[in-house]
């Protein structure tokens, strides 16, 4: 048998273990093919390695919710009989094949691990995760063979894969070893910015190293080359976007490449988190992280916009911001946190509780709603008694109590229910009380969400902490520690669970402080570096499924708010619209109306039509937004370039910085030059009328704008 | 750039895919394209319309009725012209063609989150955090919307709908969304003349390649792929496939569209944007679109279930589904588009104290139809109170198994995911034996 085609029967055969369908003949077929080749066994542990705990907790859960108290298999029967065909064969045998492919893996992991791996790192490396990874809405009930199978994790599939190749007593891979040759020559990259470390007032240089330490030991334990540091331009557009949601002026961009002050970098971020649009960025973030882009019925925009400007203007803490958003009360246009909740408090609350779980704890316990979460311990139970500490308030739209002609939306206290009645999968009822990992709250409590708000932010490293700095870090380099940024449930695999702990604790210990999360991951080496690859980094993409190493910059693409606001900056058209806040935001709102979908569900979900689409390249090509700023109109930036009294190759340098933050490359300044050429040969008639240059020059503009180079933050 | 597996034949295709892009536009000669291939009508190609019913439709009150049982609810069942085959009574005009679709009544998923559920119906896939699947709409873009060389634009396009990703597939494969109305905004370069714009995409030309060059990943490629469909598209004859107002008076009749005077215009109500979808989406196929996802929203009916579907929803649903499936069959084209009609879950049996239906997975109903089917059928049941089915249950993946041997498209064709797995389309389902015949 040729070797694609036994890979091919170990995919799908582990592909059928995955899935709960594998025949016990099936299964020893491939611990077969598993023992005999060790191509198939390379296969194998990259495939789980991919697959992570999902895979086993879901084997686990199986088994476990067969056990032997009466309620919990009915249960688990009542879901495997109407769930799908894959689950549907009787539950022994379910049981069986579960426990097999649990212990058969763990015994083939356990043994391959022993093989290739020195002790000592696994230890170290599981000692961090379970470190990092409490529980935080459920308790845990660990079995024996759940410790055993994640022990077995917990390393990252480039590093398995190498060491692989490099001990297997057959396999004395000439290349594998090359790999390894080339990769340890690893330069520790920007020493340059590690000694320009200055002890600035509300800096942490300890932290600072210790997540660059733990970043190079990463990248050491993978054989990753990191890429070399961004130049200024590159570096200066993307601090830009990232923290005030558009890119640097041209002026910006020459005064920073002047600047010869050694921590120029760290002085920049601090002037952005002064200014008034890293207030307008993050509120912007998260106004549509809380209610969305399409506004929800009753809910007052501009009110929770001014409660969220005034929570970053004055950088309050997080805690203080989402206690006052959970726990709000009272008259929307007034108590502009009470938003959220008038936004989500629909359909018995159920909405208001998973959004909450999964925006403040980056938690997904919404299909637990129903029944137990299939692949981590996160019970029914524990959704519903969630749920129940929303149940002391409801929307109310009335007339204004002293201007009856004038109606508020209000969210008011209401009589709790006492206890919260759900529905088992077997149809009976079961009553839930407010309870937040595992401590509860009684109903009379007369602040109950106050309360809930209090347990959230309990203790050393709590949950809400851990979840915004994951957040923040998936903003800056758009991957997050976890494969998906508001999953951070028990069975979700923490890619460097040093640097995430140590950034949660002392985010509490500085009292949440927000601005202050954003400088140490600006001044991290990781955020310096280049999106370019290197030589032989290729690897490193999370878009392929590899869990992230941050060893280069990863390129993300432009919110729709991000690349309006950018236009406006690059086309100088900002003048144009005025100053006035309201106004400008209203135009942008009426801009990305287009690119927005609401699905129409009591969960509010929509869609963004902007990202790398059809429409968004032409809106790009033709918009009016686009036609406006391109012509040579008084006041429009490109009337002031064409009427300056600059040379020809400064013009189109004044072009290029605009648009992308550096110096037009020799191909481009040819390509207008001939465009020129062009242009003073066959000069066209009508609309399009211009000299040669002015034309020229609008086309470039034209095409920077629209180039990838643009819209992505790099 | 390089990728640590050999990827299969999905990336070899994309590729080939694009050098085809790049060798057509954007080029001096962008404006004679346009000319050489004027839009022609291909009624026998094969097509795909998904009629997606966003926020979970109650299927016990549409397509299983439980009459007698405490699930029941107010409505009755009525025959239809398939034999044996009952609906609701406020589906009479579907009744009226109903041997020419089917119903699968025994479908189990897993998922009754709106978000989870939207996911599983489209890809077939359960949601996994190491791969993103294509929605299977842009599996049809892929296998039947890359071979027609005629067809500028999308093969795959979702009106009045969200997007859905197309995953491993590329972005050549996404949906694109368009408004019920038909007009695409933006798609008129003014006034700047077709040879200023060649120019300018020269210039755009330059930039990206040194983009891309300084590999930074996919995304710059990305970019640039979708600006050449971008292109395509502005420069089209097919996009007059899009203006539904085009059609004449007695078949906009047949949707239940243009009534009292023929007005088209500004008064018609939200109400109609679904009729009017459809019959854009049969306009679509006319162009050679494989797969056009036509979405009705509104079912997540948690509370007043019955006066809604009577009064609001069910009118809509039923007018808009007769006439499509009219026209289709007077075109003689009922045998080469395969109708589908799905949600991300149903509704449950159990009726809450707010008078509506929640989430519901474990046992409800889809819809299909056309496509040469073995129509007229009601496959699979649920038990007498819709709790459970009581029969051979079916996925996701079976349903897309089926529209894939209905398009003459293998079932056995497997893409490889950008992390090296190999996937399988429809999930490995299996085409309904009672309807493949």
């Amino acid at each position: 048998m040729s070797a694609p085609d036994a890979n091919t029967e170990v995919l799908e055969l582990l592909e059928l273990l995955l899935e709960e369908r594998i025949s016990p003949e099936q299964f020893q077929r491939l611990e077969q093919l598993v023992r005999a080749d060790r191509e198939a066994r390379r296969t194998y542990l990259r495939y789980l390695d991919l697959h992570g705990s999902l895979h086993w907790n879901a084997a686990l859960g199986g088994s476990k919710s067969n056990g032997e108290k009466p309620t919990q298999s009915r249960v688990s029967n009542d879901e495997a009989g109407d769930s799908s065909k894959y689950v549907s064969h009787t539950s022994p045998r379910r049981t069986l094949v579960s426990s097999l492919s649990v212990l058969m893996t763990v015994f083939v992991v356990a043994g391959i691990w022993t093989l290739f791996r020195g002790a000592d790192h696994v230890d170290l490396v599981q000692q961090e995760r379970n470190a990092t990874n409490p529980p935080a809405v459920v308790e845990e009930q660990q079995s024996p063979e759940q410790d055993k199978s994640r022990s077995s994790q917990s390393v990252g599939p480039i590093a398995l894969d190498l060491n692989a190749d490099k001990v297997t007593p057959e396999g004395n891979k000439s290349e594998a070893t090359d790999t390894r040759s080339v990769a340890t020559n690893t330069p520790t990259p920007n020493a340059a910015i590690d000694n320009e470390k200055t002890s600035k007032p509300g800096s942490n240089e300890s932290l600072v190293a210790f997540v660059n330490r733990e970043l190079h030991r990463v990248w050491e334990d993978n054989d990753q080359q990191p890429a070399s540091v961004a130049d200024d331009g590159e570096w200066v557009r993307r601090a830009y976007l990232d923290v005030v949601g558009h890119i640097p002026t041209a002026k910006q961009v020459r005064e920073f490449a002047s600047d010869k002050r050694a921590n120029k970098r760290e002085l920049l971020v601090e002037d952005l988190l002064d200014g008034k649009d890293y207030v307008r960025n993050w509120t912007t973030i998260w106004t549509n992280l809380l209610i969305g882009r399409t506004n929800p019925r009753q809910v007052n925009r501009s009110s929770l916009q001014r409660f969220l400007r005034e929570a970053f203007d004055r950088n309050r803490p997080w805690d203080q911001v989402v206690t006052e958003i959970v726990a709000a009360e009272g008259n929307t246009e007034e108590n502009g946190a009470a938003n959220f909740l008038v936004a989500h408090l629909n359909n018995q609350a159920v909405p208001a509780t998973a959004i909450t779980a999964k925006l403040f704890l980056c938690q997904q316990v919404q299909c637990t709603q129903c029944h137990d979460h299939p692949f981590n311990d996160l019970k029914q139970d524990s959704f519903w008694s969630f749920n129940s500490f929303f149940k002391d308030i409801k929307v109310v739209d009335r007339p204004k109590p002293g201007n009856p002609k004038v109606r508020e939306t209000v969210l008011v206290h209401n009589q709790h229910p006492g206890a919260i009645y759900y529905e088992l999968r077997n149809g009976l009822m079961k009553a839930a009380y407010p309870r937040y990992d595992g401590e509860p709250v009684s109903t009379d409590a007369a602040d109950l969400r106050g309360e809930l708000a209090k347990l959230m932010r309990q203790g050393e490293s709590p949950q809400l902490a851990r979840a915004f700095v994951n957040r923040m870090w998936q903003y800056f380099f758009g991957a997050a520690f976890t494969s998906q940024v508001d999953d951070m449930g028990p069975h979700a695999r923490v890619s460097h669970p040093t640097i995430l702990d140590r950034l949660t604790r002392e985010f509490v210990a500085n009292g949440y402080d927000v601005k202050q999360l954003i400088r140490w991951i600006a001044r991290t080496d990781a955020y310096q570096l280049t999106s370019r690859f290197g030589v032989g980094e290729y690897r490193d993409d999370p878009s392929l499924g590899f869990e992230p190493l941050f060893s280069r910059m990863y390129v993300k693409r432009m919110t729709v708010e991000q690349a309006f606001d950018s236009l406006l900056i690059a086309t100088d058209a900002r003048q144009a619209f005025g100053s006035n806040w309201d106004e400008v935001e209203q135009r942008r709102q009426k801009w990305l109306d287009q690119f927005v979908r609401s699905f129409e569900t009591d969960e509010n979900d929509e869609a963004d039509l902007f990202d790398g689409t059809i429409p968004q390249a032409l809106m790009m090509m033709n918009g009016e937004l686009i036609q406006q700023a391109l012509k040579p109109s008084k006041g429009t930036y490109i009337d002031q370039i064409i009427r300056s009294k600059s040379t020809d190759d400064q013009k189109i340098d004044a072009i290029a910085f605009a648009a992308l933050s550096r110096k037009p490359t020799a191909s481009e300044v040819s390509a207008v030059r001939a465009l020129m050429r062009e242009n003073a040969a066959h000069r066209p008639a009508g609309a399009d009328r211009g000299t040669p240059l002015s034309m020229a020059l609008q086309d470039l503009f034209w095409a920077y704008l629209n180039s990838n180079e643009f819209i992505l933050i790099h | 750039m390089l990728f640590p597996t050999p990827d299969g034949m999905s990336r070899r295709h994309f590729m080939r895919h694009m050098a085809a892009a790049a060798a057509t536009v954007p080029t001096m000669e962008f404006i004679r394209h346009v000319q050489a291939n004027a839009a022609t009508a291909k009624k026998n190609q094969k097509a795909c319309i998904l009629m997606w019913m966003g926020g979970g439709p109650p299927t016990i009150d549409i397509w299983d009725l439980k009459p007698g049982s405490k699930n029941g609810g107010e409505f009755r069942p009525i025959d239809t012209a398939a034999k044996g085959v009952q609906i609701s009574e406020h589906m009479p005009k579907t009744a009226a063609v109903f041997d020419n679709l089917s119903i699968v009544r025994s479908m189990s998923t897993r998922e009754a989150d709106h978000g989870r559920g939207r996911y599983y119906m489209h890809t077939g896939y359960v949601p996994n955090p190491t791969v993103v699947h294509p929605v299977f709409g842009s599996v049809i873009a892929h296998e039947a919307g890359g071979k027609r060389k005629d067809l500028e634009i999308p093969g795959f396009i979702s009106i009045g709908g969200g997007a859905g990703s197309p995953g491993y597939l590329g972005q050549m494969n996404a949906p694109f969304v368009v408004d019920s109305n038909g007009r695409i905004r933006n798609s008129d370069t003014g006034e700047i003349t077709e040879s200023r714009m060649s120019q300018r995409l020269n210039m755009l030309g330059v930039i990206e390649k040194n983009f891309i060059d300084s590999k930074r990943g996919d995304l710059p490629q990305s970019h640039k792929d979708v600006y050449s469909k971008a292109v395509n598209l502005m420069t089209s004859k097919q996009m007059e496939a899009f203006n539904v107002d085009k059609e004449d008076q007695k078949t906009k009749e047949l949707y239940g569209l243009g009534g009292g005077g023929g007005g088209m215009g500004m008064g018609m109500g939200a109400n109609n944007a679904f009729a009017r979808s459809l019959l854009m989406a049969r306009r679509l196929v006319e162009v050679g679109v494989p797969f056009i996802e036509v979405e009705l929203g509104g079912w997540d009916l948690h509370n007043n279930v019955f006066n809604t579907l009577k009064t609001q929803r069910l009118p809509v649903l039923d007018a808009a589904i007769g006439g499509l499936v009219t026209d289709l069959k007077q075109r003689g084209m009922i045998n080469d588009v395969t109708l589908v009609w799905m949600g991300e879950f149903a509704r449950t049996p159990r009726i809450n104290q707010d008078v509506g239906r929640d989430h519901w997975a474990a046992s409800w109903s889809v819809m299909i139809g056309g496509g040469g089917l073995k129509n007229g059928q009601a496959v699979g049941a649920t038990d007498a109170d819709g709790i459970a089915c009581a029969t051979k249950t079916y996925q996701p993946g079976d349903i897309w198994a089926t529209v894939a041997h209905a398009m003459g498209i293998p079932t056995n064709i497997v893409h490889t995911s950008k992390n090296g797995r190999p996937m399988k389309i429809a999930n490995g389902g299996t085409p309904i034996a009672e309807l493949i015949g």
